[in-house]
């Protein structure tokens, strides 16, 4: 029944479309119903899956008051772009009685703050660039485009995570603890790491909810690898009614494959260089390759269509321009360049802890609060051109 | 809750008192900026972008550009205000006036001249603490709210100013290797360009920058800069007909039509850098032929 709303909701008009294009030359217009996509409607759609299923398996006892569930469905942080809540996490948080917690709260205006920085400041600022460029890519030269695709992957980054963190942050100060939604995903030594850091409730949710009743990786490479391709698939698909979300999950299911075929699955490793304040060569270059390959993975995803991204490809690699100094460099704004620095500075400083500024490095309260202010004086001063959250329209 | 209250209120009046004292400090800062343009500039450029693409001081000795791309005249006289002020070497203003400048669509732009709410943002953000008592009326009287909030919302512009009017707001030449003059020719809307009225605010703050030459004891010369076709183009009749009604007495360089080929432009109404430096070295000699610079320079 769920799923059948989301269906109608979000992919009818999308089957539709096929539809008419393969059997009836295109013409779609009268099959399509055009409605309004609600906000947020795959987050709540799969918190209430989870409720179903973790009621349906014993792991959540039925909630005793309708508010409850009601609560856990609609609170307000994580309605429109998550973090998905897990019903066995969440339902007991709702059902017991929650007293104010100074440090809870404290930590989360801290997170609130981090991710305000990294919306209105980072995202928004490498979003004109990005939409300016997209706009007519054809127009620039190939060194731009590659500026911008990694632009995009730091603008997706800040602006889903920086709404994760507001979310997780206000939470805080309601006393319910959501489970974190990223962890430094561009600090990941391969894809396998990217996913276990980005969007973390998410994969989790597929993870226990369809690969694992799939059969996991327990049966067998050939059924692991269709696993996981059947996962990433359905995972791109989730994000939205296009070929390109499409071709977005499954570039990262193929990218797996590799590593599934030479069997080389190991433990997750802790975080990178543990201990070290540097990472090595080594995990440099595994670093930048998995930045790379990222990168590649959202120009599906920012693409209109499928016949864009390939046609983006093919300007940024094949009209002899990568080398050329990038036209739309300044268009983001000249001090975005420093801010992301710094964005990525403070996250390596803090990639064992939960969010960037969750341990503040100066004891001293004034100095503390003097530092906040300031940071709240570049929200206020470098913020971008106002974007809606690209997380909102899935 | 109650320390959480108590630090949270510590905090609003400590993050208040950050925020302000930023503010106040950047009004201070910008009003003592000294403006020095250096002891052997001798002549000042004034315009907006065709002045800022056409005009290489390097090329044209004791000059100094402050062209800016989309200053209306309106910021020109804040900043020639206090270039002047604090240059007495200057002898020479060169302002540029193109139909670009001069003219509008409806005839009246408001009393911002070229400026639009994207521009106007910016000006306020760099201009407020040098604004004349009624240029901030101005400003009060008819966009109060985008001003407090271009005042408000750039606290950190003191560590901006500096940098902000010595390599963005004193303007100058801005080099550009652009061809896309065919893109520029089909974008137009030529029977908008052909049929323009005076621009009633660009011309009155003309007339204040000409006051304020005058009261410098400074010699004003206005040049229009370098047109694609501008008989094609640009509505040349009306641009004549104003500048005979409203500045008769006024020396004028008419290079509207001055012969570039197609390489040398950017777009209909700015040079690329080839255009530039020819353009430049015209009036570098000029300059010399007419006695503002020195012959051997």
């Amino acid at each position: 029944m769920l799923i059948a709303v989301l269906g109608v909701f979000k992919y009818y008009d999308f089957f539709a479309r096929e539809f008419a294009a393969a059997f009836l030359g295109g013409n779609a217009s009268g099959l399509l119903l055009s409605v309004v996509l609600p906000v947020g409607i795959s987050f709540y759609t799969f918190s209430a899956l989870s409720y179903t299923i973790d009621l349906y398996r014993g792991k959540v006892a039925v909630a005793r008051s309708p508010i409850d569930v009601l609560a856990y469905l609609s609170f307000f942080p994580q309605l429109f772009a998550g973090p998905i809540g897990r019903a066995s996490e969440l339902c007991p948080q709702y059902a017991r009685r929650r007293v104010f917690d100074y440090a809870q709260g404290t930590d989360g205006l801290r997170q609130m703050l981090w991710g305000f920085f990294k919306k209105m400041v980072v995202a928004d600022n490498c979003a004109k660039a990005v939409d300016l460029v997209w706009a007519d890519y054809a127009g620039f030269n190939g060194s731009t485009l590659a500026l911008v695709a990694v632009l995009y992957s730091i603008q997706i980054y800040c602006d889903f995570s920086g709404y994760s963190d507001m979310a997780i942050g206000c939470a805080k100060l309601f006393g319910i603890r959501l489970s974190p939604n990223f962890l430094f995903p561009y600090f990941s030594r391969d894809v396998a790491e990217f996913w276990r850091r980005w969007h973390i409730s998410l994969n989790a949710w597929f993870r226990d909810y369809l690969y694992i009743p799939l059969g996991g990786s327990r049966e067998g490479r050939a059924k692991t690898i269709r696993n996981t391709l059947i996962i990433f698939t359905v995972c791109g698909f989730w994000h939205g009614a296009n070929w390109t979300f499409i071709a977005w999950g499954l570039f990262h299911g193929l990218l797996f494959v590799p590593r599934l075929l030479a069997g080389t699955r190991k433990k997750p490793e802790p975080v990178v260089a543990e201990n070290s304040f540097l990472p090595s060569l080594r995990e440099c270059i595994q670093m930048l390759t998995t930045f790379a390959l990222v990168t590649v993975g959202w120009v599906f995803f920012r693409a209109p269509t499928i016949h864009d991204a390939f046609a983006f490809f093919e300007r940024m690699l094949c009209s002899g321009t990568l080398l050329e100094i990038p036209g739309g460099l300044l268009a983001a704004g000249v001090a975005t360049y420093p801010l992301i620095a710094f964005l990525f500075a403070t996250e390596w400083f803090s990639r064992k802890r939960d969010f960037a500024l969750s341990a503040v490095p100066v004891k001293n309260t004034v100095l503390r609060w003097f530092a906040y202010s300031l940071l709240i004086c570049v929200i206020v001063h470098f913020d971008g051109n106002a974007t809606q959250f690209i997380y909102f329209q899935f | 809750m109650k320390k959480f209250i108590i630090r949270a209120l510590l905090f609003v009046c400590l993050f208040v008192f950050v925020y302000t004292g930023l503010i106040v400090l950047n009004f201070f800062l910008v009003r003592n900026l000294s403006f020095q343009i250096g002891e052997s500039k001798t002549v000042v450029v004034t315009g907006a972008s065709q002045a800022a693409a056409a005009v290489d001081e390097k090329l044209i000795p004791h000059t100094f550009n402050t062209a800016l791309s989309g200053d209306a005249y309106f910021n020109q006289v804040i900043r020639l205000r206090y270039i002047l002020g604090k240059n007495p070497q200057v002898k020479t203003l060169l302002i540029s006036v193109t139909p670009i400048n001069l003219l509008a669509e409806s005839g009246d732009t408001g009393d911002f001249g070229l400026a639009n709410e994207n521009s106007m943002s910016r000006d306020i953000k760099l201009y407020y603490p040098l604004h004349s008592v009624e240029e901030r009326g101005l400003y009060l009287e008819r966009e109060p709210l985008l001003y407090f909030k271009n005042v408000l919302i750039h606290p950190l512009q003191v560590f901006n100013a500096q940098n902000d009017f010595f390599l963005s707001a004193l303007g100058g030449y801005r080099s550009t290797s652009a061809k896309v003059l065919d893109r520029s020719v089909k974008r137009w809307n030529y029977e908008i360009l052909k049929n323009r009225g005076k621009n009633l605010s660009q011309v009155r703050d003309l007339k204040r920058i000409l006051e304020l030459a005058q009261l410098c004891q400074i010699k004003p010369i206005l040049v229009s800069m370098p047109l694609y076709r501008a008989e094609n183009f640009f509505d040349m009749d009306t641009f004549y007909r104003v500048l005979k009604e409203e500045f008769p007495d006024v020396e004028f360089w008419d290079y509207s039509n001055f012969p570039l080929g197609d390489d040398c432009r950017q777009d209909i109404n700015h040079l690329n850098r080839w255009g530039a430096e020819i353009f430049s070295r015209e009036l570098a000699e000029r300059m010399k032929r007419e006695g503002i610079v020195p012959a051997d320079s």
